[in-house]
């Protein structure tokens, strides 16, 4: 369970959400470019300072203004895949994908390698570089690593943005297998409506006014099929 | 002509060692920082890349001589003479090749590409230190490899700072390129040809391994 409340002023727009993601699903955080989507996430990763805020996952508590905590990114135990890939040029597949558990120490559970690298495809892409690989390769490999060093949550930042259609659709059936497959609640940003009717479980909409959930999603899901919102609040 | 030879092999590896331990440091520290004090010592280190050598050895052997500000307490506590000395040749080897090291790794440090790379090894468990030695040496490792061969070109070729704080004494400070001009002086012309000759090879072989480096991938 990933219980988040956040406030960052930028400018002179408030940024003000609070949401809870049980696991395993997909939240999607779905707005137009410049809506906060990506701040969100690097706050939740630790690599931006919320102004206030709490994020908890399961007991342990990430961040909290109030008792001044905030874990730095590296102990948070989240995995990240970005809009680029940013795999380390200079290491294998293989390095990279263990990047995690070899540098960062973060634990790999048995038989975990082999499930990550069959569930995406990457058996025969061990031992390339990342400079040989094509975007829908390396985006794959980005998610590989990512979730070989997850232990909490995946954050997953547009990450299919630069691909074209075709690889989009292949990646959006690996990326909706990873909740069942890995337990993980996982925080997928987007702008794109295909992607959210492709992925959400839950979805938390950023806009410019202050959102009521059922009135934003109902056109979208014209077959009445939409997700549980837990939106608490999204405003600027 | 074996002592020239030999003082200045050995000036160019303590020149990579210093540029190891104190110019990566410094690249790298100054990359991250936006402070005024970071802008002083990006200042500082550029110094001797606009400084003529020859003035800047001058208001260093004032400053580390027997009589100078620095020098007066490095004796006194330390008793280390810098001024005369080899250990005066290494420095300003080491001062002349401080700009080439430290500017081209600083620009690449700060290249955003570095910086999203970090983040990444950030999130997935690298602490601070790990994320250095892991991430930002390895990626910038090509222009880190050239700036220690630029370094090692300059330090084999540097006269205005070495001859100002080494003194260019025959058989103790005497570098390669200060014997080629102390047989000039003395009319073996020769001789200066073959310590030419010597630093020609040398200086041929630095530039092969700097193409290599160049058109070698990451």
């Amino acid at each position: 369970m990933l219980d988040v409340t956040l406030k960052k002023r930028r400018g002179d727009i408030v940024l003000d959400v609070a949401f809870t993601c049980r696991r395993p699903s997909i939240m999607v955080l779905f707005g137009r470019s410049g809506s906060g989507k990506t701040t969100i996430v690097q706050m939740l990763a630790g690599l931006v300072e919320p102004d206030e805020g709490v994020i908890r996952c399961g007991r342990d508590v990430l961040y909290d203004s109030g008792r001044r905590i905030s874990l730095p990114p590296e102990k948070r135990g989240a995995g990240i895949v970005f809009q680029e890939r940013r795999l380390f040029s200079y290491i294998s597949v293989r390095q990279n994908l263990l990047f995690g558990h070899r540098f960062g120490g973060r634990p790999l559970k048995e038989g975990a390698f082999d499930k990550v690298v069959a569930l995406l495809g990457l058996e025969r892409l061990l031992h390339r570089r990342p400079n040989t690989l094509s975007g829908g390769e390396g985006q794959r490999v980005a998610i590989g690593r990512a979730l070989l060093a997850c232990t909490s949550f995946l954050l997953m930042d547009e990450p299919l943005a630069s691909l074209d259609q075709e690889r989009k659709d292949d990646l959006l059936r690996h990326i909706d297998d990873i909740p069942g497959n890995f337990g993980i609640p996982v925080i997928y940003v987007t702008h794109s409506r295909r992607e959210l009717n492709g992925l959400a479980d839950d979805v938390l909409f950023l806009g410019r006014e202050r959102v009521t959930p059922a009135a934003k999603t109902a056109p979208l899901y014209p077959g009445g099929d939409v997700p549980t919102g837990r939106v608490r609040s999204a405003t600027y | 002509m074996s002592f020239p030879v030999w003082l200045t092999v050995k000036t160019c590896v303590a020149c990579v060692v210093l540029h190891a331990l104190i110019s990566i440091p410094i690249a790298l520290w100054s990359s991250r920082s936006r402070g005024l004090m970071s802008r002083a010592v990006s200042f500082i280190v550029t110094i001797p890349l606009v400084f003529p050598p020859i003035a800047m050895g001058f208001i260093l052997l004032m400053l580390l001589g027997r009589r100078g500000p620095i020098g007066i307490p490095l004796e006194q506590y330390l008793g280390l003479r810098l001024v005369f000395s080899e250990a005066g040749v290494i420095l300003a080897a080491f001062i002349a090749g401080v700009p080439l090291m430290v500017r081209p790794l600083q620009a690449a440090m700060e290249r955003l590409e570095i910086l999203h790379l970090e983040e990444a090894a950030r999130v997935h468990g690298c602490p601070p230190l790990m994320t250095i030695l892991a991430v930002t040496v390895p990626q910038t490792w090509n222009t880190i490899i050239s700036g220690f061969l630029l370094c090692v070109a300059r330090a084999s070729g540097e006269v205005g700072i070495t001859m100002m704080l080494g003194g260019n004494i025959s058989g103790r400070t005497n570098t390669l390129s200060l014997e080629i001009f102390n047989s000039v002086t003395r009319g073996e012309f020769d001789v200066a040809v073959r310590l030419c000759a010597i630093l020609a090879g040398a200086g041929l072989i630095l530039y092969v391994l700097m193409e290599k480096n160049r058109t070698k991938e990451l």
